[in-house]
């Protein structure tokens, strides 16, 4: 079990996280969902030691959680342009030595004898997905990565996420679009006003659209209320 | 003022630096686009740039070579510039371990001028100080190559502490230029035994200065940033050790603020890879 207790971050004078709690339960996929801005990939770059929280802990299984065991994917990817895919990918260590590139870029339709400069903004996600999947790390922290790819690389990303869950991975995502995780996670943490305020577990997905949009889009319709 | 003979070498570097600046700048499809008169504004600002070099050549007896700068200035400012797309380099030095990303980008975004200018540092190797000067003005292109920084997937690679991943990463990028300059340094050597030892100096100024590129990439380290403004600057200062004079004065520089960019990389990235110690 992956515990994050009362953590808090601050970014100087802005509290960004305050008090947050959350359980993630190993072999399971968990959405973490909430509008831009609400702290998703702070809290990401916090579990992943990035940033040192003000008070709070992050353990596994009741002991500190080593960035050994975690991969990270992040958001927005630059990377040097003028290396092919395939020399990306071979940065990255193999250790069980069982990855091989070809079913990736078949599955990815990745070009990867191209040079990363040529490729499209999905095609450099999926890359990049597929460069910290070769880590084959326990802990998989993925930040948007529906962001920027088309809806074939969508379903086979998500076909991917639940293989892995299958194989014992732990797998937290973010999005902000609630559709991309309804589909395949087992909890979905919902991220707003600097806290988790609402869990919901595969049975209750329904409660997450009466929740949006019943009162908060009710809400929503007052804020947008601009004199149109 | 005499600076003879330093001023054709002088008068050859500003060229070839500002002929550089010519093709590499990005500003020239945009300024097409806003109806200046191009030609004038690039005539007009490599003259002003080189203002402290051209009042230097005024008062030398080579005073002539400010007019043939100019001249030079005038034909590549009116070049007509037409916008086609790159063609890319796929191709790989062989020399290049796959660590090295850094290199293998820089040489295939940079393959022409590098090229050109390794095969020119060739050709003049039996001139005195040619060769070495020439391997310096690539030394400003490979800073380039420290100007972009990788994803922080990336750098978590090695798993290693920072003061083990600096090592590491500066053994490796030091060891490659060793490989680059061996063939022109050795043959200058040979061409000038008797002064062989300033080729020594030379080499160990630019591994000061390749160290200092790296530790100011990893001192300002930003996953994913672009850190151009920075690689400027250390370019600039790197250049500066030609001018004669002032140039001298610059050498302990880079070393003073590789010490200060290796104390600030190694703080800048502790939430990286402290996890690690």
């Amino acid at each position: 079990m992956l515990t994050v207790n009362s953590l808090t971050v601050s970014y100087g004078k802005t509290t960004v996280l305050d008090n947050l709690n959350l359980e993630a339960e190993e072999g399971m996929i968990h959405g973490l969902a909430g509008i831009n801005g609400s702290g998703k990939t702070t809290l990401f770059h916090t579990i992943y030691g990035f940033i040192k929280p003000d008070t709070g802990s992050i353990q596994l299984n009741g002991q500190p959680l080593s960035r050994k065991k975690i991969a990270l994917l992040e958001t927005q990817h630059y990377f040097y342009s003028n290396i092919k895919g395939k020399e990306y990918l071979n940065l990255f260590p193999d250790p069980g030595g069982t990855f091989s590139i070809e079913p990736w870029q078949e599955l990815f339709r990745l070009p990867l004898d191209d040079l990363i400069e040529d490729y499209s903004t999905g095609m450099k996600k999926k890359l990049a997905l597929t460069g910290i999947l070769k880590l084959d790390k326990p802990i998989l922290l993925l930040d948007e990565p529906f962001n920027g790819i088309d809806m074939e690389a969508v379903r086979i990303i998500q076909l991917l996420l639940v293989r892995l869950k299958e194989k014992g991975k732990t797998i937290i995502i973010t999005s902000h679009i609630l559709e991309t995780l309804t589909s395949i996670c087992d909890h979905i943490h919902i991220l707003e006003n600097k806290n988790i305020t609402r869990n919901y577990r595969k049975s209750d997905f329904e409660k997450i659209s009466q929740y949006l949009f019943g009162e908060m889009e009710e809400q929503l319709r007052n804020k947008i209320n601009l004199g149109l | 003022m005499n600076i003879s003979p330093g001023c054709y070498y002088m008068t050859g570097l500003i060229a070839l630096s500002t002929a550089l600046i010519h093709i590499y700048r990005k500003d020239k499809r945009f300024l097409l686009t806003t109806g200046i008169k191009v030609t004038k504004t690039h005539f007009a600002e490599y003259t002003f740039f080189s203002i402290p070099f051209l009042v230097l050549m005024a008062f030398s007896i080579h005073w002539y070579c400010l007019f043939i700068l100019l001249a030079f200035y005038l034909m590549i400012s009116s070049v007509n510039y037409t916008y086609r797309q790159k063609t890319r380099n796929r191709y790989t030095l062989p020399f290049l371990p796959e660590k090295n990303f850094e290199w293998i980008s820089g040489m295939r975004k940079n393959l022409l001028p590098l090229s050109s200018l390794y095969l020119l540092a060739l050709v003049l190797l039996k001139y005195p100080y040619a060769s070495l000067l020439v391997l310096w003005i690539m030394l400003a292109i490979i800073a380039s190559f420290y100007q972009e920084c990788e994803p922080s997937e990336v750098i978590n690679l090695p798993e290693l502490p920072p003061p083990l991943f600096i090592l590491q990463k500066l053994k490796l990028h030091l060891v490659t230029y060793l490989l680059f300059s061996i063939p022109i340094l050795s043959g200058y050597s040979i061409f000038h035994i008797h002064t062989a030892w300033e080729a020594c100096i030379i080499f160990i100024l630019s591994l000061i200065n390749l160290s200092l590129f790296i530790l100011s990439k990893y001192a300002l380290y930003e996953p994913s940033q672009n850190l151009s403004a920075n690689n400027l600057l250390v370019t600039i200062i790197h250049l500066c050790m030609l001018v004669p004079v002032i140039g001298q004065f610059l050498f302990p520089v880079p070393l003073l603020m590789s010490v200060l960019a290796y104390r600030r990389s190694l703080n800048n990235l502790k939430p990286y890879l402290d996890a690690y110690s």
